[in-house]
């Protein structure tokens, strides 16, 4: 058996490969099946911070805005945001940002709360962006932390507001100048402005403190947003 | 090193010698020109002393090298004994994280200046709006560390907090620095103006205002006249109504969305750029987002902005700029919870009142 | 099995092996490293802020820093295995290949996998901003975002094809043997089945049918497989081939290879999640790659044991034979690899390292340190066997052993040395440029390194050239592996 055609063929090749398969991958799979996978329109739907950075972006550059977006709506945003993620990936972004914050090394201090299974439950997360190294920092909590427009010259030459920043220069998401982002360069402003939109933290400052709201209203607000959200 | 190398080069045996040595030669200079330190960094003028006669000119810059030293010689105006060591450090943070936008002066004219919006902090007029002092008063030296140490959230401007305590203090120091040289050289170039020349008196009677201006700041910190009473369903009603009342929609209008958003011209702040209402729905405040920072924005104002201080605008009811600050709070809350506002100015003035800039305060210039 | 290869009446080596695709394949995978290597070096002195490129779309660091990866992996790698396992499997098999015709196929349909691959990762992104028609795809031209396999999403059915074609081509002659098999078999039997079935998993699932966590499960066990169940067994098969030929005796035990075969099988699959320590993954997961990659290292001793002791007692000819000295080298750099994945597997160690470059540092010895170099090994020993003559000029040979080995070596003690920097400063708390300034003269010393590791490889390339104009001088006879009468004076080595 160990050492005959069959033995490795369907023992070694086949069987143990299932095996890990299924208690590697599947295992996991199962365990988070009644988490909804998210679609990029409920994402758009149910985060207004998002929808705040996106028209933002729009009444700061308005000609680029109009001329690669036209009106500020949600199918817009939802539309700049998979293109963002999009070039995110096609431009490597992940490979020196990565997108998890850990519970060590006091991460939590530095980013912000660490991060949990249900933020990665959504169709932006397919394939999962967690990264592989971090030359530049973690971005899970990046979205708010700056403006837009900081981010539009940072994309434009990292070095004009970081000083020593290895980060290459990405011209091409502009028509010339930092301040006329094009499509591209809207699409990933919008993408980064998303990372940790979603959480009751954001934006995510190192003192950052709850604005303290008694239950009661913040009930009052939520059920405003539910309204908010079906009309 | 370039002599010896050009001197090899001309006693070259043959053409083809000559052909390495000047590659040699080339190469030297290009390593030696990459190894040569960049040139000292000069404080700019600015316009004001450009406007004088050359000789005025000159004089105010004697008179600024020799009371605010250079980048790399900084000197604290007023300050009794000049801790330099503190100062040297400050404008190496200075150079590292600040100069980039508010440029080497601290005229707010860095590199990357022209593409922000709101644009970075001109420190030379000595005007700073998130303080803890009454409107058209210096700022106090740890408001200037706050704003520092938290950033402005929703601008450009980040948190330095990861800054080690003592970076943070002397880069407090620098830009006070910054800042004195810049009210120092208005005070100058006005006088000079006015008088046609410049002396060592004047100078000094110049320093003398500078110190006592914010001397003054420092004995008048705003602090609320009530504890904060809690938040209620009530509290947010009340500064809801009071919202409409004092017809802060006129700038933020009717939903709280401001300026950019809701379309609304309010003029120019002090220093002469679009100063629209903040949007008190984006859930970034930009002056903190504690209760109190809230109640001194609207008790005190915002400094070199249209924004007015509301202190004495409630006689009879000293809750009143707690419940505004409760219902800035409420609204400021609402996103993060997942309300949606419809975008654009459409949601603006329900009632019919077109909202514009309408100049029930001072002008900020006239009162800075 | 040594004696059976030695009877009379079994097929000779011009019966067996096509050597042109052999030699085919060694050029272009060793095109593909230079490719590779220059991207590596593009992304090194970006990093240093000596990119005089920077800002040219086509030549974004980051797009090429893909490039460099997945060049080397299923570039360089997957054709310099190929070519060795043209050689090495019918020769081991005594059967050729099942169709020499389905050979030539797939080293084509490969090279467009790979030109496919590069030219989506470089200018897919471009030519779908600016083609209206292309943007309006449901899917990306450029990258996927699965690391080892970015790939664009539309060639990974294609390559998916080409890597069950390789195991038919190689598995015809391996089923039609009879009786127990040597270990190499045993590697590639099983390498040819995990490769397909890691390509299937690691970049279909995450893609279209999981999100998030249970993606970033699939994601670890695809990176870690790729190098487990593909470069590994191969690369183990190829030690167990050539290294046996070259020190003429066997190997130290059979019983040791048997445990290192079945060991490898059952605890390399399970490893994947260490990758993804403190995620969101179940910890229990987590703990269960921890110990089943400590049970790798066990198994990896045995194979490390078993080849010290091969060559124990032959210990000059690491001075005289080339080749073996390239596979000693590896198995050094090997053995060192594994203490580290021991060691940086732990929870307490992933604290301080995971994200740095100790991974980064790590990962150049694994797939450069210790697979690369035994595949230059292999190449050092077949291209004059291949061409029928001397190597042009052994110094060069030994320029390249030299420069790869010690500029591998110099790359990766300084990344693994500068990860646990970045990680304390990290966890220091200071502002984030700090852990960039400090690693810049880490940084800078790579790109010497590299560059090092790169004028090792362009003297291998000289004299390969040197190599080949001398032997089309003496026109000597080529095999093709269907040559019927054998020559008389060569015998089969093995």
């Amino acid at each position: 058996m160990f050492e005959s055609k069959s033995g490795v063929f369907l023992i070694a090749g086949l069987g143990f490969f299932a095996f890990a398969f299924l208690s590697n991958a599947l295992v996991p799979a199962l365990m988070y099946r009644d988490l909804p996978e998210k679609t990029t329109a409920q994402l758009v739907e149910e985060n207004s911070n998002l929808m705040y950075q996106f028209e933002n972006l729009a009444n700061r550059y308005p000609e680029q805005f109009e001329k690669y977006y036209g009106e500020v709506t949600e199918e817009k945003c939802a539309e700049a945001l998979e293109l963002g993620r999009r070039t995110y990936v096609s431009e490597a972004c992940w490979h020196c940002h990565s997108q998890f914050v850990r519970p060590v090394s006091r991460e939590e201090d530095r980013w912000g709360p660490v991060s949990r299974t249900e933020e990665y439950q959504n169709v932006l997360q397919r394939p999962v962006m967690f990264g592989t190294r971090r030359i530049g920092p973690d971005l899970s909590r990046e979205g708010g932390r700056r403006g837009n427009d900081w981010h539009a010259v940072h994309f434009f030459q990292p070095t004009m507001v970081s000083t020593g920043s290895p980060m290459p220069a990405y011209p091409w998401f502009f028509d010339g100048s930092p301040d006329k982002p094009n499509k591209r360069g809207i699409a990933l402003i919008t993408y980064v402005q998303w990372l940790g939109s979603w959480l009751e933290s954001y934006p995510y400052y190192e003192d950052f403190k709850p604005i303290p709201l008694p239950e009661e209203i913040k009930e009052s607000i939520e059920k405003e947003a539910e309204e908010s959200q079906e009309s | 090193m370039w002599k010896c190398h050009a001197g090899a080069g001309s006693r070259a045996l043959s053409p083809a010698h000559w052909g390495f040595r000047g590659w040699v030669v080339a190469v030297a200079c290009v390593a030696l020109a990459g190894c040569q330190r960049a040139a000292e960094p000069q404080f700019v003028s600015s316009d004001l002393v450009e406007q004088l006669e050359p000789e005025l000119q000159e004089q105010v810059r004697e008179q600024l090298h020799k009371y605010a030293g250079t980048p790399n010689n900084p000197k604290l105006i007023g300050a009794d004994e000049q801790d330099e060591q503190m100062l040297k450090r400050g404008a190496a943070v200075y150079r590292e994280h600040c100069q980039q936008c508010h440029g080497v002066s601290g005229d707010g004219n860095g590199l990357a200046a022209q593409y922000l919006t709101p644009r970075p902090r001109d420190y030379r007029m000595g005007v700073f709006k998130f303080t803890s002092t009454p409107y058209g008063y210096k700022p106090r030296r740890e408001d200037l560390m706050r704003t520092i140490e938290r950033g402005v959230t929703g601008t450009s401007m980040p948190s330095f907090a990861r800054l080690p305590k003592k970076d943070l203090e002397a880069v407090t120091d620098y830009v006070l620095a910054l800042t004195h040289r810049g009210e120092l050289e208005r005070l100058l170039a006005a006088t000079a103006d006015a008088e046609g020349e410049l002396d060592e008196e004047m100078t000094q009677d110049a320093i003398d205002t500078i110190e006592s201006q914010w001397q003054q700041a420092r004995q008048n910190v705003v602090e609320p006249e009530t504890k904060m009473p809690p938040i209620t369903p009530e509290s947010v009603a009340a500064g809801a109504a009071l919202f409409q009342k004092r017809e802060c929609f006129k700038c933020h209008g009717h939903d709280g969305r401001g300026g950019l958003a809701g379309g609304i011209e309010v003029g120019n702040d002090v220093w002469g750029n679009k100063d629209p209402a903040a949007d008190l729905t984006s859930g970034m405040l930009h002056g903190g987002q504690l209760p109190l920072d809230v109640y001194r924005r609207i008790a005190s104002g915002i400094n070199g902005t249209p924004m007015p201080a509301f202190r004495d605008a409630f006689p009879d009811d000293p809750d009143a700029i707690w419940q505004l600050a409760h219902f800035v709070l409420s609204l400021a809350e609402k996103r993060r919870l997942g309300v949606q506002f419809p975008p654009g100015a459409a949601a603006a003035a329900p009632e019919g009142g077109e909202a514009e800039a309408e100049s029930q305060q001072e002008s900020a210039e006239a009162k800075s | 099995m040594i004696d059976k290869l030695a009877k009379a009446e079994d097929p000779r080596h011009e019966q067996l092996v096509d050597e042109p695709i052999v030699v085919a394949y060694f050029l272009l995978a060793l095109g593909y490293l230079a490719l590779s290597m220059l991207a590596g070096l593009l992304m090194a002195t970006q990093l240093v802020h000596w990119n005089p490129l920077n800002g040219i779309e086509l030549l974004s660091p980051g797009r090429w820093r893909m490039i460099h990866t997945n060049v080397v992996a299923y570039g360089f790698l997957a054709n310099a295995f190929l070519g060795a396992l043209h050689w090495s499997v019918p020769r081991l098999v005594l059967k050729p290949v099942l169709d020499r015709r389905l050979s030539w196929f797939i080293l084509v349909a490969w090279q467009v996998v790979l030109l496919c691959t590069f030219f989506g990762i470089v200018f897919g992104p471009t030519l779908q901003a600016n083609i209206a028609a292309l943007e309006r795809l449901p899917f990306s031209l450029g990258a996927q975002g699965i690391e080892w396999g970015e790939t664009p999403t539309w060639i990974d059915p294609l390559a998916l094809a080409g890597l069950l074609l390789v195991a038919v081509n190689f598995m015809g002659p391996i089923v039609r043997t009879k009786g127990p098999m040597y270990v190499s078999a045993w590697y590639f039997i099983a390498a040819f089945v995990w490769t397909f079935l890691t390509y299937a998993m690691g970049n279909f699932l995450p893609q279209y049918w999981l999100a998030g966590t249970s993606a970033g499960a699939v994601g670890g066990l695809f990176i870690h497989d790729l190098v487990g169940l593909f470069v590994t067994p191969l690369g183990w098969g190829l030690v167990y081939y050539f290294v046996p030929i070259l020190l003429q005796k066997p190997i130290w035990s059979h019983g040791l290879s048997l445990v290192g075969f079945w060991g490898l099988a059952f605890f390399y699959p399970l490893n994947g999640i260490h990758h993804f320590l403190y995620t969101p993954i179940p910890m229990f997961l987590q703990y269960g790659a921890i110990i089943s990659t400590i049970a790798v290292e066990m198994v990896v001793t045995t194979v490390i044991v078993n080849f010290f002791a091969t060559i124990w007692g032959s210990g000059r000819q690491l001075i005289t034979n080339l080749p073996v000295r390239w596979f000693y080298t590896g198995m050094v750099f090997y053995g060192l690899t594994c203490l580290q994945c021991a060691m940086q597997t732990t929870l307490t160690f992933q604290a301080l390292i995971h994200f740095t470059d100790w991974v980064v540092g790590h990962a150049h010895m694994v797939m450069f340190g210790v697979f690369s170099l035994w595949l230059l090994g292999i190449m050092t020993y077949l291209f004059p066997r291949l061409w029928r003559t001397e190597w042009y000029s052994k110094e060069l040979l030994e320029y390249h052993y030299w420069l790869s080995s010690v500029g591998l070596l110099v790359m990766a003690a300084d990344l693994i040395l500068l990860g646990p920097f970045q990680g304390y400063y990290w966890a220091s708390l200071q502002p984030w440029e700090v852990s960039v300034d400090g690693s810049q003269p880490f940084w800078m010393l790579r790109v010497f390194a590299g560059l090092a590791m790169l004028a090792g490889q362009l003297c291998f390339f000289y004299n390969i050239y040197m190599t080949w104009r001398r032997s089309r001088a003496q026109g000597v006879p080529v095999s093709t592996g269907t040559q019927q009468a054998p020559p008389a004076e060569v015998a089969p080595q093995a």
